[in-house]
């Protein structure tokens, strides 16, 4: 194998000029406001020294941070030796980092904005090393030609392993290499994704933290003068003022949505999944199937009306996405649809659930749970402020039917290897996972649940950095102990 | 529930608890004792006196006296070939079941008080989840995780 070393594409320098000047975006606006806003470039004037001051040190920091993102691009180099990815890099302490290529476990690619004209990526490379959810290495910005070096090199390095296995059914291994799409999101599914996102409440907080922002700037005086003009207007005109506001924040959300998730594409090759998705920019997750350890079919109660679901992918290590374990795999597809695509990813799993359902006695233990929080914090509101925490009374009504609705979708299957919960939080959500995925689990009864007979399950699962659970709560506890039993390793 | 695992904990670990809360109530003492001068050179309310009292005596009562037993009485474990098996709680009583492939490692580990009685403490991890059995006799810990990861190593699956 040669030994050449490759750099960076320069286009690094300028990413990573940018994502450090993120962090000083603060300092520098403390340096330039700090003392209000008096400049002049007029030498007679009394803030023209301050004036230079500011600008010196703001240019320095610049200057700095632009010669460090080009001394760290010059510092790092990879190339391949020995079936290993080498990396070297550093600027005052020099790094080595050598990743054998039978170890990479993913190759994750992004493009944003300023690497699609040169036609570059860069490749998040992960291990099953724990890292606490960040990849083992990234290239920032190679060309596409080079990361498809690395992918070749990998896969030459994984065959070599099985050499002799390799040369019998070549032909075959030539044949399920293709990529097959499994699902493609259509126009209107994005649309309909970006229409009926929660992102809606996000952006709409966003506004309000910026609105709050120009308080100094509103001349309230003059805003309070007019606004008793304003109430004639009435409560029409705060009503359309309101309505406005919403408009224009879930107009943000659906663009927002819309870019992020525009040519959302499905594929399979092998025994790996890839997703990849976004308009301005590109990002693509690679799955190998066998990491992954649970799937969840969530239905926010908006979406089920409509029979649409979301479904995600819960996989060890790390998932390509910053504080996201999960993997949204389709992020809006019909039910129904949605089980096709998973029995043709996971055919020797059961899709069609046939669920026990929540016992009667346990509707009161559902119920109880909201009530429990909300006539102590409600007593305590009315309180402090008699008549008006009354209000919060009004609530009960909805809290038991939340109850009401929970006990309804609760659920749990077991068949052969494989168990599936549903349970509502508000949506309502499907957990499938198999035996020997689940890291523990664990029978809990409460004081007043046993006397009842009632227990509850939860299983843990390895996702991301950190495990996720899934329960199963008040179910007779004889078919909790089943479930129980089931897990034993010994039970047949 | 109808099988428990079979051992208890060490009975020695009911007085390190006891003990961990005892010394728990001597920093409540401190605060509440502190409160109470407080009040007594500015007089604010005699109802600081009374609550802080009650709640003192409160604290020891169920923190050294009762909440132990109880605890103690549900602690039981069991280490069987394939799996380990954990039941613990105070009001709800959970049984926790951890198959032995799917331990990742076991850490002992032992404070100044577990030290004196010659107890230690033991977690188990997996991939996911965390478990601890918090007093066990040194020799039992020591001979148990042993055993454990060679039971761990025998059997290798997928994570």
């Amino acid at each position: 194998m040669s030994r050449k070393i490759n750099h960076l594409h320069p286009v690094t320098v300028a990413i990573s000029f940018f994502s450090s000047l993120k962090n000083f975006v603060i300092p520098i606006a403390v340096i330039l406001g700090g003392k209000g806003f008096h400049y002049s470039l007029n030498p007679n004037n009394p803030h023209f020294i301050g004036t230079l001051i500011s600008g010196g040190c703001v240019l320095l920091v610049l200057c700095t941070i632009l010669i460090m993102s080009i001394i760290k691009w010059r510092k790092f180099v990879y190339w391949f030796e020995k079936e290993e990815l080498r990396i070297e890099h550093g600027v005052f302490v020099k790094k080595k980092r050598y990743i054998p290529f039978e170890r990479i476990q993913s190759l994750n690619y992004k493009e944003g904005i300023l690497h699609r004209p040169f036609k570059l990526v860069k490749v998040s490379i992960e291990t099953a090393a724990d890292n606490k959810g960040e990849a083992e290495a990234d290239l920032i910005a190679i060309t596409r030609e080079q990361a498809t070096m690395i992918e070749i090199e990998m896969k030459n390095a994984k065959q070599h392993e099985d050499h002799s296995k390799q040369i019998n059914n070549f032909n075959q291994i030539e044949q399920k290499k293709k990529r097959s799409i499994i699902h493609q999101m259509s126009t209107k599914d994005l649309l309909i994704l970006a229409t009926t996102s929660s992102g809606i409440g996000v952006v709409f907080s966003g506004l309000a933290a910026i609105i709050s922002q120009f308080d100094d700037w509103i001349p309230y005086e003059h805003i309070y003068g007019e606004f008793q003009n304003f109430i004639k207007f009435g409560v029409l005109m705060i009503g359309i003022v309101t309505l406005i506001v919403l408009m224009i924040s879930w107009l943000l959300s659906v663009a927002i949505t819309f870019v992020n998730n525009y040519g959302f594409v499905v594929e399979k090759e092998e025994d790996k999944l890839f997703v990849s998705k976004g308009l301005l920019e590109k990002k693509s997750i690679t799955i190998p199937m066998k990491r992954i350890q649970g799937i969840r079919i969530v239905e926010n109660p908006f979406r089920q009306f409509f029979g649409y679901a979301t479904i995600v992918i819960e996989s060890a290590g790390s998932s390509g996405e910053k504080d996201d374990k999960k993997i949204v795999m389709l992020p809006i597809v019909k039910k129904q649809q949605g089980l096709m695509v998973l029995k043709k990813l996971f055919p020797e799993m059961d899709w069609d659930f046939q669920l026990q359902r929540a016992p009667k006695k346990a509707l009161f233990r559902y119920i109880l749970k909201h009530v429990y929080w909300l006539i102590p914090i409600a007593t305590l509101v009315t309180c402090f402020t008699f008549p008006y925490g009354l209000w919060l009374f009004l609530l009960l009504p909805f809290v038991v039917l939340l109850g009401v609705w929970q006990h309804r979708s609760a659920g749990y299957a077991i068949r052969n290897g494989q168990l599936t919960i549903t349970y509502r939080g508000i949506s309502q959500t499907t957990f499938v996972t198999v035996k020997k995925r689940i890291q523990s689990i664990s029978l809990s009864q409460s004081y007043f649940a046993k006397r009842k007979n009632l227990a509850t399950v939860s299983v843990h699962i390895m996702s991301g950095t950190f495990g996720s659970v899934a329960e199963i709560k008040h179910f007779d506890i004889v078919k909790m102990e089943e479930v129980f039993n089931w897990y034993e390793p010994n039970f047949r | 529930m109808t099988s428990q695992p079979k051992y208890q904990i060490s009975k020695k670990g009911l007085s390190v608890w006891r003990i961990h809360a005892a010394i728990e109530s001597i920093v409540l003492f401190i605060i509440v004792f502190t409160l109470c001068t407080f009040n007594f050179f500015f007089n604010w309310s005699n109802w600081i006196y009374v609550m802080g009292i009650a709640i003192w005596f409160v604290f020891v009562f169920l923190g050294v006296f009762l909440f132990p037993k109880i605890r103690w009485n549900h602690w039981r474990y069991e280490v069987r070939d394939q799996e380990i098996e954990i039941q613990k709680g105070l009001f709800i009583v959970e049984r926790t079941l951890v198959p032995m492939v799917r331990v990742q490692h076991v850490d002992t580990s032992q404070g100044p008080i577990l030290k004196h009685y010659n107890l230690s403490s033991m977690s188990i991890s997996t991939a996911a989840t965390t478990h601890t059995i918090p007093a066990l006799p040194v020799e039992e810990a020591d001979q148990l995780r042993v055993h454990i990861s060679e039971l761990a190593r025998v059997a290798e699956d997928d994570v």
